[in-house]
């Protein structure tokens, strides 16, 4: 998975080529649906997301990208709105969306604790390797602990964190900061304790109760990245559709 | 309320690679509360940018990589620099949330360097130290996230160059928020290296 992340970021950030963006946005769909039976309407929450930041992208481009033969889209004032930019935005927003649901693909996909069992198989110590899922594991805590100091200082008539204003927002935000830290470090004390005495500091060779290996899903998906770095590649080096990176 | 500012800041033995449980688990702790505060913060930058600027995240950042890197070496300066990009990958909060690792590895670790190299032994910073060496390691935080705008946004090198400048002020402004944090965690007792005040004992 972590290596079709890579071969997909390499290729998503070496183009913006939109019929080729749009293929890849299409492939990582109907992987996540064949191979890990996700649906799109599971994740459209997080995509929805990115929809501003393309907004917002697109409107640059088509601003600051001059059009073919001074041909513009639409004249506001002095500014200036050029297709080409339109079509490079749109390309820039398939390419934020392919990103956003890969890495999303890998959460959705992945155990948490297999992050740490994997990391355990690259040699490196358990002491580092536990701690990934251990963060995992607390994090709900913290958001929880986060929550409850937001509200309680809301009541006692500090800026209001729901508040549509920003700069109160992220007053809020900065006003919980201190209790935050400190409630972070107080908990610290307790776990380490109760961790060292669970053996967490002790050197001895582990077992596991799970075990990760490949199974026959990752072969099918080692599979299908291959081949798509190699059509990818033969499409990049013979010319059919040009690669090249906007700046 | 500027008080705090003219005071040098209570000392701290500075570990550069510490292992012991409490200084990985405290490390996780804050790596936890900035992935939180992250949240809230990236949430007001997505209202007035979509997400195309930082600046909240820029003024939240500091107040735990700094604490990580000064009083939990280079182990926890690494531990909160990628706890959070772990989660902002796992829960895709950001296109460029690929680049986190090395945006919060550039703060924390010259930072972290910065304190062995200059800290001196007998007292902590005073504040002016404190805004230069953040401000040193704020010149690099952001440079991956300049990259990440000009090769996955296609921003032009101006724009990409304008945000880097505008999260250098946020940096500045971060300095302020976090020095009083900094003075405060030193004096709870929390830190396990900082060096309290002896206290006058009263015997029958």
């Amino acid at each position: 998975m972590f290596l079709g992340i890579l071969v997909l970021l390499y290729f998503v950030l070496t183009t913006l080529v939109v019929p080729y963006m749009a293929a890849m946005l299409a492939l990582v769909v109907l992987v996540l649906w064949l191979l890990a039976r996700i649906p799109p309407r599971e994740y459209a929450p997080v995509l929805a997301t990115f929809v501003p930041l393309i907004a917002i992208v697109t409107l640059m481009q088509a601003v600051v990208r001059p059009a073919a033969g001074d041909a513009y889209l639409a004249r506001i004032g002095s500014v200036r709105l050029s297709s080409e930019g339109f079509t490079v935005g749109l390309a820039i927003g398939m390419r934020l969306m392919t990103m956003a649901l890969t890495f999303a693909a890998f959460a959705m996909t992945t155990n948490p604790n297999d992050i740490a069992l994997a990391l355990t198989k690259l040699r490196i110590h358990y002491r580092y390797c536990y701690l990934t899922s251990f963060a995992l594991r607390f994090l709900p805590l913290v958001q929880d602990e986060a929550a409850t100091l937001l509200t309680a200082m809301s009541v006692r008539g500090s800026p209001d964190p729901s508040s549509s204003n920003p700069v109160k927002r992220a007053r809020a935000v900065t006003n919980i900061l201190l209790p935050l830290i400190v409630g972070s470090l107080r908990r610290s004390v307790d776990i380490a304790l109760a961790m060292e005495l669970r053996g967490y500091r002790d050197d001895r060779p582990r077992t596991y109760i799970r075990r990760i290996g490949m199974k026959t899903e990752d072969y099918w998906l080692l599979a299908g990245i291959t081949l798509f770095a190699v059509v990818s590649f033969a499409l990049k080096f013979s010319g059919v559709l040009e690669f090249r990176t906007y700046g | 309320m500027w008080d705090i500012y003219r005071q040098p800041r209570p000392n701290w033995r500075y570990r550069l690679l510490p292992t012991d449980t409490r200084s990985l688990i405290s490390a996780v702790f804050l790596g936890l509360g900035m992935t939180v505060a992250l949240q809230i913060a990236e949430r007001i930058d997505f209202a007035y940018s979509g997400g195309s600027l930082f600046l909240v995240a820029v003024l939240l950042v500091p107040q735990f990589e700094n604490p990580a890197a000064m009083f939990y070496g280079l182990t926890g300066a690494l531990i909160v620099a990628w706890i959070n990009p772990v989660v902002a990958n796992l829960t895709a909060t950001s296109p460029l949330s690929f680049l986190f690792f090395a945006t919060n590895a550039l703060h924390t670790v010259p930072l972290t360097l910065m304190v062995y190299a200059f800290k001196p032994k007998d007292r902590g910073f005073n504040f002016l130290e404190f805004l230069i060496i953040n401000q040193v390691a704020g010149l690099l935080d952001v440079l991956p996230i300049i990259w990440g705008s000009i090769a996955v946004l296609s921003a032009p090198t101006s724009v990409a160059l304008f945000g880097y400048l505008i999260h250098q002020v946020g940096f500045f402004v971060a300095s302020f928020i976090s020095y009083p944090i900094m003075h405060r965690l030193l004096r709870s007792g929390l830190v396990p290296t900082a060096e309290l005040p002896a206290t006058t004992t009263h015997t029958a």
